[in-house]
């Protein structure tokens, strides 16, 4: 690859562009983002369901993420309620994960003899997926810009082998590599015709969203279409169609967020909700297990397929 | 004997910091445990604990094992031979020992002759044990929290990279986590990432630490520690001696290289204590103080690189501590534009507990009890009211929404800045201590009444909707706050009978509680009490006697119990004790109430002697018992033991007239009534 066409990772989409590449490198399949409402890359059938089963699977994207609650009307400089995560998965992970990523950092420009990386206790839990797994957050010089984590189980399965999960925070690293302190203020792209910064492409949103999400999202329809998911959701289940019974749960675990967003949601019946989103997503990856092996694990190692097939192994 | 170093060390991935220590512990002692049984001798065990590895060196392991001397007892000699011939039973014993019946001698002791075979286990290379021995030891490992990798099923807290067993020069060949062990370990991630092949166990730790790592945890804490000082007195600062800190940190490193950063000194503004929990809570930084002890707006993070440009290091630093103290400042401006008290009304809208109503319901509860409590003392209880409102009010503070560690604290520093009085905003800033077993009450008598009352409701109230703790389930933290309770109770100044002030935080309650409720709470009460007295040293039949008086005031039964094992070894206090046990003996047949004694109808001399040997000691243990002199007590008491055992003697209290036999009876009651204030002596063993 030629320098020429390295991408410029003092921007925005050039870092996007040169973790793409990199990960596109090491064997990534590179997807775009769900075209969906989620909180998190997590969230993507990528992550969720992929984790699922025997089969292999590497894969990067980047997932616009959006957590209703932590809007700010665009005027926090650290927080909105719509921002970037760049994830990858790798099942199983390879044994050199860490370095991959260590390596990931140097092509930003992140040189780990100069800067300080620290792997720091962190177990990560999903409560609406039923997944969690075991890893770290990382620290650049003192300040959380990834979250690594090995899946142990989702969707109350357990993952077996295991999804080396890294989910990159965004903005945070490019207020550090571009060195401004609001992320409003983070150049975009250079043009011809100058600067294209985040606030450019993003403040409104944020402010009509905030507005959005905090006060004008009709909760009596959220309810309604919270109920709506879930039934529908089940019924997709019994008919065995596991993908679109999974954008239900997408669909149930968002209308949620804004419930909570609007304070709707009491504090104790906050835990229903959730134990309900976790149901689907639990009938969900039982089905999706079921139907992946009833087509025989295509993707699995002859191995492992043999051995979570039940077939009496070589 | 010769000697070698054994070398056990496990490479990973950075291991969760809340396990390395606890694991590096269940090594070392695992090993010690396992190398002792198979009689291995060696000088000493040093931990490896570091973020990439764990493990031991062994140092001056013997190279052989010790013998043992083996003796096995068979049957007897008659049953041994039968005609000179060897008997089935000896065959048969000779058979599970692998030997040959030429083999055995012959024991004589004074119950007869058996068969004995005795012989000397020879020592074995200590090399064909080693492979089993950390094989064990791996096996037996705590895990709190493992994991799996990869398409492995091995677990373990992070995924395993290597293994490195090395007795001197030599690889103890075994498995584990399906990693053949080798020779081969690894620096530091960033400055050493090339493999290291060990030729000797010995020069492990120096060809480690030419490799950037320092494996042995108390080695690098205490550099990592005398580095960071070094660092602070370059810059004519001081830096505070924080050991969980600094283990903490000890677990993240394995090469400390300490940097000093700063922040703006407009900062310094705001609450040191929120300062220094963004640098220490969020950061893992030190702070630092000036010569004159004010909080200095340097911190000193600990790097774990030698960084080819520390600047970057620092400056990346101080922009993350910056956007935290930019966090804290807005929390503490955003406080301060309401005062403490306008919080009040927020409380109204939390919940406390179902059916425990608010928190605001919560403090006009507490309010109630402190004054009452602070009334019974004799404080100012204004003051107890106005610091009873306010308790709770920091908790809608956004300083204690973001570190909630603040608790209260916060409460007495806005409140100062409000000007409340002082001892208010003194009994708000103690509410939550003692926060652990190494955490002190509260220092002022207001302090420790708001914190018993608190507590005192807390616990009533949780036991009125039927939640005390269960097992070892203990969501509401009861065990705690009621040993909180007995702990502020033994300050100065406050010292109450805690039976009255349990029934009245029940009545308060906005939920009828069943009868038990109470006789649950007190038996809840008793069993800490208990607990924190056996760590004391004092037997429980003592302590059971001194929870046996009547009152509740669990400052008096530890002197009680403590006058009573002080006690023990005094010629009187056997008999003391027998005669009080044939007392409650005596005075359980009876039924129904007794009432007051008659003088007239005591006809025999002893028992007119028993009563008037009473009446003489009486008032003086109850002086001592008032001067809580209860050593004292106890010897005044054990003076009526001759007249008690003359009275056993002499007299039969089952007498044939009704009225004598009541009398006796209620003599009895008297003494045991007298002496019930140094606790029920009936319960102590003899």
């Amino acid at each position: 690859m030629s320098s020429a066409h390295s991408p410029d990772v003092s921007t925005f989409q050039g870092l996007i562009l040169a973790l793409q590449q990199y990960w596109a490198d090491k064997g990534c399949v590179i997807l775009q983002p769900y075209d969906m409402e989620v909180g998190a890359g997590t969230f993507h059938p990528a992550t969720f369901l992929r984790a699922l089963g025997p089969e292999r699977w590497n894969a990067a994207y980047v997932q616009p993420s959006r957590r209703p609650t932590d809007g700010r009307y665009g005027e926090n400089p650290n927080r909105g309620q719509h921002y970037y995560q760049f994830q990858v998965v790798m099942k199983p992970n390879p044994p050199n994960l860490v370095d991959l990523y260590f390596d990931s950092l140097a092509v930003l420009g992140i040189d780990p003899k100069i800067h300080d990386l620290r792997l720091v206790e962190d177990n990560w839990e999903s409560p609406t997926l039923g997944a969690w797994g075991l890893g770290w957050e990382v620290w650049l010089n003192g300040m959380e810009v990834t979250q690594f984590t090995y899946f142990q189980q989702a969707g109350g399965l357990e993952c077996y082998p295991v999804t080396g999960e890294l989910t990159y925070g965004l903005e945070r690293i490019a207020m550090y590599l571009q060195n401004v302190e609001s992320m409003f203020d983070l150049v975009w792209t250079q043009t011809a015709d100058g600067p294209v910064t985040y606030g450019d492409v993003f403040l409104q949103n944020e402010q009509e969203m905030s507005a959005y999400n905090f006060e004008h999202a009709n909760t009596d329809w959220l309810f309604k279409a919270f109920d709506e998911a879930e039934t529908a959701c089940s019924a997709l289940l019994e008919q065995s169609l596991p993908l679109p019974a999974y954008e239900q749960v997408l669909k149930a675990s968002h209308t949620f967020n804004l419930l909570d967003a609007r304070h709707a949601i009491s504090v104790t019946e906050r835990q229903r909700y959730i134990l309900r989103v976790r149901t689907l997503a639990r009938g969900v990856a039982e089905r999706y297990y079921a139907v992946r092996k009833a087509k025989g694990f295509p993707l699995a190692d002859a191995a492992l397929r043999a051995e979570l097939l039940g077939e009496a192994s070589a | 004997m010769s000697t070698t170093t054994y070398l056990f060390e496990i490479g990973c991935e950075e291991l969760p910091t809340s396990s390395l220590e606890q694991l590096r512990d269940a090594l070392v002692s695992g090993f010690e445990t396992a190398l002792t049984t198979e009689r291995a001798t060696f000088a000493r065990i040093r931990a490896i604990a570091a973020p990439r590895r764990l493990g031991v060196l062994v140092e001056e392991l013997s190279l052989s094992t010790e013998p043992k001397a083996l003796f096995k007892r068979g049957p007897a000699v008659s049953q041994a031979y039968k005609d000179g011939q060897p008997t089935g039973a000896l065959l048969g014993f000779c058979k599970g020992l692998g030997i040959s019946p030429d083999e055995v001698s012959v024991e004589e002791t004074e119950k007869g002759a058996w068969v004995a075979y005795q012989t000397i286990q020879p020592g074995q290379p200590i090399a064909d044990r080693l492979s089993e021995v950390t094989q064990q030891v791996m096996a037996q490992l705590p895990l709190s929290k493992p994991m799996r990798w990869g398409s492995g099923r091995a677990v373990f807290p992070r995924p395993v990279h290597w293994i490195v067993a090395l007795l001197g020069a030599d690889v103890i060949p075994f498995e584990l986590f399906g990693i053949a062990t080798d020779r081969d370990s690894f620096g530091h991630r960033v400055h050493s990432p090339e493999k290291i092949t060990l030729q000797h166990a010995s020069k492990y730790l120096e060809t480690l630490s030419s490799h950037y790592v320092l494996p042995d945890f108390e080695a690098r804490k205490a550099l990592t520690w005398q580095k960071i000082q070094d660092v602070a007195k370059a810059h004519h600062l001081t830096v505070h001696e924080d050991d969980s800190l600094l283990r903490e940190i000890t677990c993240l490193i394995e090469w400390p290289v300490p940097l000093i950063g700063q922040f703006e000194e407009g900062f310094l503004n705001v609450p040191e204590i929120a300062l220094i929990a963004a640098m220490r809570g969020h950061q893992k930084y030190f702070h630092t103080r000036t010569d004159s002890g004010a909080l200095s707006n340097h911190f000193i993070t600990v790097a774990n690189i030698e960084s080819l440009q520390p600047e970057q290091v620092v400056s990346g630093n101080q922009r993350v501590i910056r956007a935290r103290l930019s966090d804290a400042r807005f929390f503490y401006e955003t406080d301060r534009q309401s005062s403490l008290i306008s919080r009040r009304e927020a409380l109204d809208r939390i919940a406390f507990q179902p059916g425990l109503g608010s928190l605001g319901d919560k403090t006009e509860r507490v309010r109630i009890l402190t004054r009452e409590i602070a009334s019974l003392l004799s404080l100012n209880e204004p003051n107890a009211d106005r610091a009873a409102v306010l308790s709770r009010c920091d908790l809608v503070s956004e300083m204690v929404l973001e570190f909630d560690e603040l608790q209260g604290q916060i409460g007495g520093i806005y409140a100062r800045e409000d000007g409340e009085e002082a001892e208010v905003a003194d009994a708000l800033a103690t509410l939550y201590r003692p926060a652990g077993p190494t955490d002190t009450p509260p220092n002022s008598i207001l302090g420790c009444v708001l914190g018993l009352a608190d507590r005192l409701d807390t616990l009533a109230g949780l036991f009125a909707i039927g939640q005390p703790p269960t097992g070892s389930k203990d969501p509401f933290g009861l065990r705690r706050a009621m040993l909180a309770v007995l702990r502020i109770n033994a300050e100065p100044g406050v010292r109450i009978d805690l039976g009255p002030w349990l029934r009245r935080a029940l009545t308060l309650q906005p939920v009828q509680s069943e009868p038990a409720v109470i006789e649950q709470l007190l038996l809840f009460l008793r069993d800490r009490e208990r607990g924190l007295l056996l760590d004391d040293g004092i037997p429980h039949d003592h302590i059971a006697a001194a929870q046996g008086a009547p009152d509740v005031n669990t400052y008096l039964s530890r002197l009680r119990a403590k006058a009573l094992f002080a006690f023990r070894s005094d010629a009187a206090f056997a008999s003391l004790i027998a005669s009080n046990k044939r007392i409650a003996n005596i005075l359980e047949k009876h039924d129904g109430e007794i009432g007051e004694m008659t003088p007239k109808l005591l006809k025999e001399p002893a028992e007119q002697a028993l009563a008037q040997t009473l009446s003489g000691i009486q008032p003086q243990i109850e002086m001592a018992v008032s001067r809580e002199n209860y050593g004292s007590a106890l010897e005044i008491a054990a003076s009526i033991a001759p007249a008690l055992d003359t009275f056993f003697n002499d007299v039969l209290v089952n007498d044939p007239d009704g009225a004598i036999r009541e009398n006796r009876y209620r003599l009895l009651h008297s003494v045991r009534a007298a002496l019930m204030p140094l606790g029920d002596l009936s319960e102590v063993q003899a």
